[in-house]
């Protein structure tokens, strides 16, 4: 590949030529840091931006002056309804007449997208153990990370499982609107109404589906879009009782509420 | 006076506006975020006709012979694929386009009548429905190209 003169395109050939490239990328920006060099950053580690001529050690707190980067002329973008996502026209931002003030966004309480309901009755929330990393690709390949957490649980509350007749380790099926996940039970101390299930297991050989994230509805934040992976509505069923203690671990959020159980 | 007959358009329309969010959003659930944005805007249009409902009674004994074909209509059924989709949300923008000059039509003879009451409702609603036309602008513009030049 080669740029219209005809040099080769990228114009790098080395990290710190990358670096260079990038860095002037940013000169005139709120995170120019156009004076930062390899020789700095080896020397003093991390350097905050702005790092440039006026700010050649870096900026180490912004905007003590309380002049915000809200400028129109500087403004790039110009932001997003946070109910609905819709963008801020530029016309409209410049009627606020910002000028360099902070802009506080609120927007008005609006429910979970799913919600508990008679058929659905518990919260369905996903989330991470200390020693995994989303679908383990690495943390699984450490031993010691593995034997810590290595199979699939869900986690009920002790008045849940108590209801439902479940105990610390029988194999429960926990099923959405979307899909059915089977899992040993770990009473522990998440709150009433609630199950947890980490979401790093969903390959677990086909035999049994594992996946936490087939439960989750598809939605995301009109702005970030960020997954909504934290609320959705569950129903839990014993399917049979276990023969031991479920295999999360108990030296973290997922520890047991009886403690008489050893875990793993 | 016919203060009267705009109050009652308004809040049909809402009423309207609201049935038709309700309807795209179940005929769209495959777009994620269009079943949950035109469900929440229906919530919203919902609470708008609650909140005008003390007007509509106040004003209801002033009622003047309403206009013809005065309410307008709402959408009974959505269409399929992503040119359906866009077509369906140009009739939700035709339909909240006509709710937010009421408003502002609303407004102005609201503040003729020194109404404080109702002016207050105007200032809290009115803007609800200008972020709705934002949304499905930008929700049309987002989906523009892809729908008129590769959707099949």
């Amino acid at each position: 590949m080669t740029d219209l003169d005809g040099a080769p395109l990228p114009a790098w050939d080395t990290p710190e030529q990358a670096f260079a490239a990038w860095k002037a990328a940013t000169v005139g920006r709120p995170c120019d840091y156009s004076g930062l060099s390899y020789a700095q950053l080896h020397d003093v580690g991390g350097i905050q931006w702005p790092c440039n001529e006026s700010a050649p050690n870096g900026t180490e707190r912004l905007y003590t002056d309380g002049v915000f980067v809200t400028d129109r002329a500087r403004c790039e973008t110009f932001g997003h309804d946070l109910a609905t996502g819709a963008g801020v026209s530029p016309a409209a931002y410049s009627a606020r007449r910002v000028d360099g003030r902070a802009i506080l966004k609120a927007t008005g309480y609006q429910p979970a997208y799913e919600l508990p309901d008679e058929q659905f009755p518990l919260r369905f929330t996903t989330g991470r153990t200390v020693y995994h990393w989303h679908t383990r690709t690495k943390t699984r390949r450490a031993a010691q990370l593995q034997d810590a957490a290595p199979e699939m649980w869900v986690e009920l509350s002790q008045q849940d499982a108590a209801r439902l007749g479940i105990s610390e380790g029988d194999i429960v099926q926990v099923t959405s609107r979307r899909g059915a996940i089977q899992a040993p039970a770990r009473v522990s101390h998440v709150r009433e109404g609630t199950v947890f299930a980490p979401w790093h297991y969903g390959d677990s050989g086909g035999l049994v589906d594992t996946a936490a994230n087939d439960l989750t509805i598809n939605a995301w934040d009109p702005v970030s879009k960020q997954p909504e992976f934290k609320v959705a509505a569950v129903n839990v069923h014993l399917l049979r009782h276990g023969d031991g203690p479920a295999p999360a671990p108990t030296t973290t959020a997922s520890a047991p509420v009886d403690t008489t159980e050893t875990g793993r | 006076m016919h203060l009267t007959t705009y109050l009652t358009l308004l809040s049909a329309a809402e009423r309207t506006l609201a049935d038709s969010y309700v309807v795209v959003s179940g005929g769209h659930a495959d777009e994620a975020d269009v079943h949950y944005t035109c469900a929440d805007l229906a919530r919203q249009a919902t609470s708008q006709v609650a909140a005008l409902a003390p007007a509509v009674d106040r004003y209801a004994d002033r009622a003047e012979p309403e206009p013809d074909r005065l309410h307008p209509p709402g959408l009974d059924a959505t269409r399929t694929g992503p040119v359906g989709l866009l077509r369906d949300l140009q009739d939700l923008y035709q339909l909240a386009s006509l709710v937010d000059i009421t408003w502002a039509v609303v407004g102005q003879a609201a503040a003729g009548a020194r109404d404080r009451d109702l002016i207050d409702t105007v200032a809290a609603c009115h803007p609800q429905t200008t972020a709705q036309l934002a949304w499905l602008r930008s929700r049309m513009r987002a989906a523009a190209p892809q729908t008129l030049l590769v959707a099949p």
